[in-house]
């Protein structure tokens, strides 16, 4: 097994859950849950259904203008009570009510072997009926992969980018997890020349019994455990940058499909009503609301409304209204504190809780869990060049050049710079002292390159 | 505390842009954080935030060049009773110091804060910190004896010229206090240099400026002995230049504490190591180079490493001038090239050429201008080693 070294790791200490086993809590049934079209980057959906609209689980809620064949299937059966549209009449949420007893779609279930002696073709189609294509991401824009394309590579971790996700050591603990594992690393070799799976340094000891379908141990800090910057560590040749990768616990679920012959519809969510704690693994069903996840963990959501709720992590996550559901690809909830008293003078405070990853402040010499809250610190500046940024890119960029390159409206620079490589860890925005939204400029340059690039 | 953010909350409307005094909003901003530093909700990702932010990057600057300007203080006022024998004493020294230093110190802000509260309100963009190092910087490279109305223009040049009009903080291509004592020096030669400018008259103080004869160490040659030993004999030994203890510009002669202020931005990683370990390393080794080749050992072609690294503004230039990350380059290898060619041409300016006995300035501004350039080649080589992706 290798070992990745991360380069430029995050340092600030995020809460660790040390437990051999954390406790995982069942949630009853969501009273509605949601899939969202707009949260499939680059997707233009077709909807197939409409309000008030009976449907089956396995039922397809909408396809992708590019491709039909690529379509998103409805987890349960139920009613759509709603469809809510966002910025731009982007589709934001399908919002189904599930019938109480309802039940998956039956698909007939393939044997080790036949997965195996699996063709390409077949593979693909397969994958597309059952309405698991769509979870799998291609770099470098993580978009759904094009079907003609055939991948180098492929990039699994058990750990999710996110350090928040819920732990590999009680997603591995479910049972099966070794035969789906299995299943859907033979379906990967189909799809990839080569399949990696890496797992943190940190739950190696809990792995033990899928230790040698391991490839690669990782760092445990944040963002080692982002694919996009494990094929940066393991990359050797362009080809192998338009790599597959899937989330953890979409490939399990994937394996599982395969196997038994229908979708599991719950999915292991963590949920952190305090950020300073490791947070409660909470099995529910997938698309639940942020609400209803959160009243499995807290007495009072009401009280947690006066906070930030963030989906899928602090770094490159998304802010969550209360009502919403999660997106498919989420995995936590991370309620943090919204709000930071103005601080006479600030700027010469000798700081012994403040997080920072320069070295101006007392907090460096001591190595406790601060109390974070999401707020700027500090007012807009223009860039002065410290190169902050470029010293905590796990892929080694140099983001203020990038940057630049991005406001000026040089494409073709930002490019060259490498800009493909970006795997939007916000590590970027998060040290900049001039307080630049360096990672979503470039993320917005990345969108419009493939609008005017990559779609035709 | 509390009664200075009524006061200011009472005053916020006025400023604010339906205000009486909107166009000065510029002004209350920055007179606002000056004492409450805002912390603004977030609402895209990532979701937390560094403490770390400008005002507190610059005012490590100035915590590591507070030591050199009391130095300095004291130093003028040491210089200037030496030379006349007068009132000797800790205390009179400060205080003769402080009555010369201060007004220069206090006409430098005053007038920069001038120019950059004027440009921020037509142009509308915020005041920036960086100001608070540049007005600080550049009274410390002057002789003490400079005219008032020469520190107001120099600061005038170095603000509009070597920094507004290129677009403010952050798009300046060369240093501002150096612009400015590069302007001063090139305009009013006879008030930078020679060895008329370094001491102070006590006596000048409440009449016209007055200077006492003393040359500074650079300028010391003869026809024959050893640089070492001529440096001894004016009374610049080892310790006396390390020190800075002689007469010299405000802030220049106190290597000492110019190299500690750079170990301390160096620790908190405000200033970038390379470009200080760079100069160091660039100055030693072509130092070293001239002492092999040199055929007149009474000069300071052959003073070797330490008496160039101990000597005049270049501890000054260095840990505070080069390392200003604007104008610096912006890539690793582009920081160690940087600080290297400016340690380098130091030397050279300071030995080869017979018109400037001092050549740090010089070669902070020449390398300035070639920092881009640096930038493009260094950012061309390190692309060249990444596995393409396009």
């Amino acid at each position: 097994m290798k070992h990745l070294k991360l380069k430029n790791p995050f340092n600030i200490p995020l809460p660790v859950d040390t437990h051999r086993a954390p406790e995982v809590r069942h949630a009853t049934a969501p009273p509605t849950i949601a899939v969202s079209p707009s949260h499939f980057r680059y997707v233009k959906p077709r909807l197939l259904v409409k309000m008030l609209d009976r449907i089956k689980a396995g039922t397809p809620l909408f396809y992708d203008k590019r491709d039909p064949s690529v379509r998103l299937l409805s987890p349960v059966s139920g009613i759509v009570q709603n469809i809510t549209f966002g910025h731009r009449r982007c589709i934001d949420e399908i919002v189904i009510e599930p019938s109480p007893n309802g039940s998956g779609p039956y698909y007939e279930p393939l044997s080790m072997d036949q997965i195996t002696r699996l063709s390409r073709e077949d593979t693909i189609e397969l994958l597309k009926t059952r309405g698991i294509w769509p979870f799998i991401h291609q770099f470098p824009y993580k978009d759904i992969p094009k079907t003609e394309l055939n991948a180098k590579l492929a990039i699994i971790c058990l750990q999710s980018t996110d350090p928040f996700a819920p732990l590999p050591r009680v997603m591995i603990r479910q049972t099966g997890t070794r035969d789906y594992l299995t299943a859907a690393l033979a379906i990967m070799s189909i799809l990839a020349n080569e399949v990696i799976v890496a797992a943190p340094v940190s739950e190696m000891p809990y792995v033990n019994h899928i230790r040698e379908l391991i490839t690669h141990s990782i760092h445990d800090r944040y963002p080692a455990s982002d694919p996009k910057v494990i094929l940066y560590q393991v990359r050797k040749h362009p080809g192998q940058n338009t790599a597959l990768s899937m989330d953890i616990q979409d490939f399990l679920d994937m394996g599982a499909c395969l196997l038994t012959g229908s979708m599991p519809t719950t999915r292991l969510y963590r949920i952190c009503s305090d950020v300073t704690a490791p947070g409660i693994h909470v099995l529910a069903q997938k698309g639940s609301p942020a609400s209803f996840l959160l009243s499995s963990v807290c007495s009072d959501v009401s009280k947690l409304e006066q906070k930030n709720i963030v989906a899928s992590g602090l770094f490159s996550g998304r802010l969550a209204q209360i009502h919403s559901h999660m997106r498919h690809f989420e995995s936590s909830l991370v309620c943090i504190d919204r709000e930071y008293p103005e601080e006479p003078f600030g700027f010469v405070a000798p700081g012994f809780e403040k997080a920072s990853e320069s070295n101006t402040f007392l907090s460096r010499v001591t190595s406790r869990i601060y109390n974070l809250d999401s707020t700027v610190h500090g007012e807009h500046r223009p860039c002065i060049n410290c190169g902050y940024c470029q010293k905590k890119c796990p892929v080694e960029l140099f983001p203020q050049f990038i940057m630049k390159a991005c406001l000026a409206g040089e494409e073709e620079e930002a490019i060259e710079l490498g800009m493909l490589d970006c795997t939007l860890c916000g590590l970027c925005s998060f040290v900049c002292p001039s307080k630049i939204e360096l990672s979503d400029i470039i993320e917005q340059a990345m969108n419009q390159y493939y609008k005017e690039r990559v779609t035709i | 505390m509390k009664f200075i953010k009524d006061m200011l909350d009472k005053a916020a409307p006025e400023f604010a842009p339906e205000g009486r005094f909107s166009r000065f909003n510029a002004l209350y901003t920055a007179t606002r954080t000056f004492f409450l530093l805002p912390s603004e909700s977030l609402t895209r990702a990532p979701f937390f935030r560094d403490h770390l932010e400008l005002k507190r990057f610059m005012s490590f600057v100035i915590l590591a060049l507070i030591p050199v300007t009391l130095f300095g203080i004291y130093n003028t006022g040491l210089q200037a009773g030496l030379a006349q024998d007068t009132g000797q004493g800790f205390i009179s020294n400060w205080v003769t110091g402080a009555r010369i230093v201060l007004p220069i110190i206090l006409v430098s802000y005053a007038v920069g804060f001038f120019w950059e509260i004027l440009f921020a309100t037509i142009r509308r963009h915020e005041i920036t910190e960086g100001f608070l190092v540049t007005g600080l910087l550049f009274p410390l490279t002057l002789p003490a004896t400079i005219p008032l109305w020469q520190v107001a223009l120099g600061i005038s040049f170095g603000i509009v010229i070597g920094k507004e009009v290129f677009g403010g903080t952050g798009r300046n291509l060369l240093n501002p206090a150096l612009t400015a004592r590069a302007f001063v020096f090139f305009s009013y030669p006879g008030s930078m240099s020679g060895n008329l400018v370094w001491i102070p008259s006590i006596k000048g103080l409440d009449t016209a400026v007055d200077a006492i004869t003393s040359a500074t160490p650079l300028a010391v040659s003869s026809d024959q002995g050893h640089i070492t030993q001529l440096l001894a004999d004016a009374g610049f030994t080892l310790s006396n230049l390390f020190i800075g203890t002689y007469p010299g510009s405000i802030g220049g002669t106190t290597a000492l504490l110019c190299y500690a202020g750079g170990l301390f931005l160096i620790i908190t990683r405000i200033a970038n190591y390379r470009i200080i370990l760079g100069g160091i390393l660039g100055l030693s080794l072509t130092a070293i180079l001239f002492q092999f080749w040199s055929d007149a050992p009474s000069t300071w072609m052959s003073a070797g490493p330490i008496l160039h690294l101990i000597s005049g503004g270049f501890a000054l230039g260095i840990c505070f001038m080069a390392t200003e990350p604007v104008s610096a380059p912006g890539t690793d290898m582009g920081r160690w090239i940087y600080g290297l060619s400016i340690g380098s041409l130091t030397v050279v300016l300071r030995v080869v050429n017979p018109a400037y006995v001092e050549g740090v300035m010089l070669a902070i501004l020449f390398m300035n201008i070639f920092a881009p350039l640096i930038d493009h080649l260094t950012l061309k080589y390190s692309i060249s080693k990444r596995v393409p992706n396009a």
